[in-house]
């Protein structure tokens, strides 16, 4: 009997996160496991050369501890309490009418060798946030140090986002806290996390870690931007649909500006990008990479291609068309009861065996 | 009838020289050496994933794990590596099988045999694709 202190894993993007049938906040990890998938939404903002995260950890209501890994494009400035009503009001400015969607959401949530340094650290409700510096074996080894079990793919996807980023952030999740501090089941905790870069990305990747090749990844992005943005991947990519592009509107903005943390957000004059991930985990190989200058030329560095896997040149992804299948509908439904879309990820600390 | 009892004789004087040219005391069988082999762990995959070896020898896996995170080298038929794959055995000390931290360099022996391969059984490991296969030459 091999048993595991079983950490957590897992993986958040800075996206959104992800939705439909696989979407549910389960199954990272495989039998007996005790799992709990944390799932947790993603606004990726871009303004004045600041880029900002804004994603939620949502307590599933088990005890131990869940963690996340999440790469970031840059060494943060500040990492604190997000806004109360942000995800959830990016989820309605995207969706159909709530109560068409109603029904539908019940029961539905169910490279280095040399050590990682820890540059900051933050303490948010349940959450202990660290923002630690080194390549992927290195904050690999820092995790492993701090009992997060990593899957299997986990030193592959860390040297992917090391080699242009040698930021990431864990994230531990104290169940128990939560628990004594009256955290309720279903109760999120948004962080917000502020990030100077001239140049924004997504990750994307990371939305697949601990899966299988064949699992389907689905997940909602959503930007704002001073301006329409050039993204990469290219057109034609199979695995990610551009479906909204357009100026946001006075009321998101306004909404947004007035919650927690979120007055950096102007209240005119912003583009609101919303795209949907809906790939197998083994073609989800790449980053969203932005270039919000107006340049249209969004780096093929940044979107995670080697040289030879990209033309030059940028583009955005396929038009939008419109929302024709329910399970989109019923995704998005999951997403409004949640709260929220985004990176994700996260196994429970729990005893494994084999 | 002669003629099989002459054969009979003729076996057992066979069989009483040993086949040896010389009479004497029965020479204790020099020790081979075992063929050494170097296995680098990357990405949760080995490296090579692929092996060449003398059917029936005995063969000495040095494994070294390059991975933050830990795994273990499993040697055998079907049959082991179902059993590491779907059972509980918590410790590898049978020959083959070793288990490999993070960073560490570690060592087994084992008689390589038809239909044998090498892989980690640690929770989806083996799925992601960490096995390699032997061929017996």
């Amino acid at each position: 009997m091999r048993r595991w202190l079983a950490a957590t894993v897992v993986a958040s993007a800075a996206a959104v996160l992800g939705a439909g049938p696989a979407a549910a906040c389960g199954g990272l990890i495989g039998p007996r496991g005790g799992v709990n998938l944390v799932k947790t939404t993603t606004l990726a903002g871009y303004h004045d050369g600041i880029e900002h995260y804004v994603t939620a950890f949502k307590f599933l209501g088990a005890g131990g501890q869940f963690g996340s890994i999440v790469p970031l494009p840059g060494v943060p400035t500040k990492v604190e309490r997000g806004g109360d009503w942000t995800l959830q009001r990016l989820v309605r400015e995207v969706q159909p009418p709530v109560a068409e969607l109603a029904d539908n959401a019940v029961g539905r949530v169910a490279a280095t060798s040399a050590s990682a340094q820890v540059i900051l650290t933050a303490k948010v409700g349940a959450l202990d946030l660290t923002v630690l510096s080194g390549g992927g074996t290195a904050v690999g080894d820092w995790a492993r140090e701090h009992g997060f079990v990593l899957p299997p793919d986990a030193p592959e996807v860390l040297d992917f986002y090391a080699t242009r980023s040698p930021i990431f952030m864990a994230a531990v999740f104290d169940g128990n806290a939560a628990k004594a501090t009256g955290q309720q089941l279903g109760d999120g905790t948004p962080i917000h996390l502020t990030i100077p870069t001239s140049q924004p990305w997504v990750p994307l990747r990371i939305l697949g870690l601990g899966r299988q090749a064949q699992e389907r990844i689905q997940a909602d992005v959503f930007l704002l931007t001073d301006r329409q943005p050039s993204l990469l991947p290219l057109d034609g990519n199979p695995g990610l649909s551009l479906e909204r592009s357009e100026s946001a509107s006075g009321s998101l903005l306004a909404d947004l500006h007035n919650d927690k943390s979120m007055d950096w957000v102007p209240t005119s004059s912003m583009w609101l990008s919303y795209l949907k991930v809906d790939s197998p985990a083994g073609s989800l190989t790449y980053d969203l990479a932005i270039d919000a200058h107006g340049g249209a030329r969004p780096s093929p560095w940044a979107a995670g291609f080697g040289a030879d896997q990209v033309a030059l040149g940028g583009g955005v992804p396929g038009p939008a068309t419109p929302a024709k299948d329910r399970g989109w509908t019923a995704a998005l439904v999951v997403l409004a009861v949640i709260g929220a879309g985004g990176g994700l990820a996260g196994l429970a600390v729990a005893t494994r065996k084999r | 009838m002669l003629r099989r009892c002459g054969m009979a004789l003729a076996a057992l004087a066979l069989a009483a020289c040993g086949g040896s040219a010389h009479a004497g005391p029965p020479v204790p069988p020099v020790p081979v050496p075992p063929v050494t082999v170097q296995l680098r762990i990357h990405h949760s995959h080995f490296q090579p994933d692929v092996l060449a070896l003398p059917s029936g020898a005995l063969v000495r896996f040095v494994v070294t794990n390059n991975d933050p995170i830990d795994h273990e080298l499993i040697v055998g038929d079907d049959a082991t590596q179902n059993r590491h794959e779907f059972g509980t055995d918590a410790h590898h000390d049978a020959p083959g099988e070793v288990s490999v931290p993070s960073g560490a360099t570690r060592t087994t022996e084992v008689t390589v045999r038809t239909g044998f391969e090498y892989a980690c059984h640690l929770p989806g490991h083996y799925a992601y694709g960490m096995k390699g296969t032997i061929r017996l030459r």
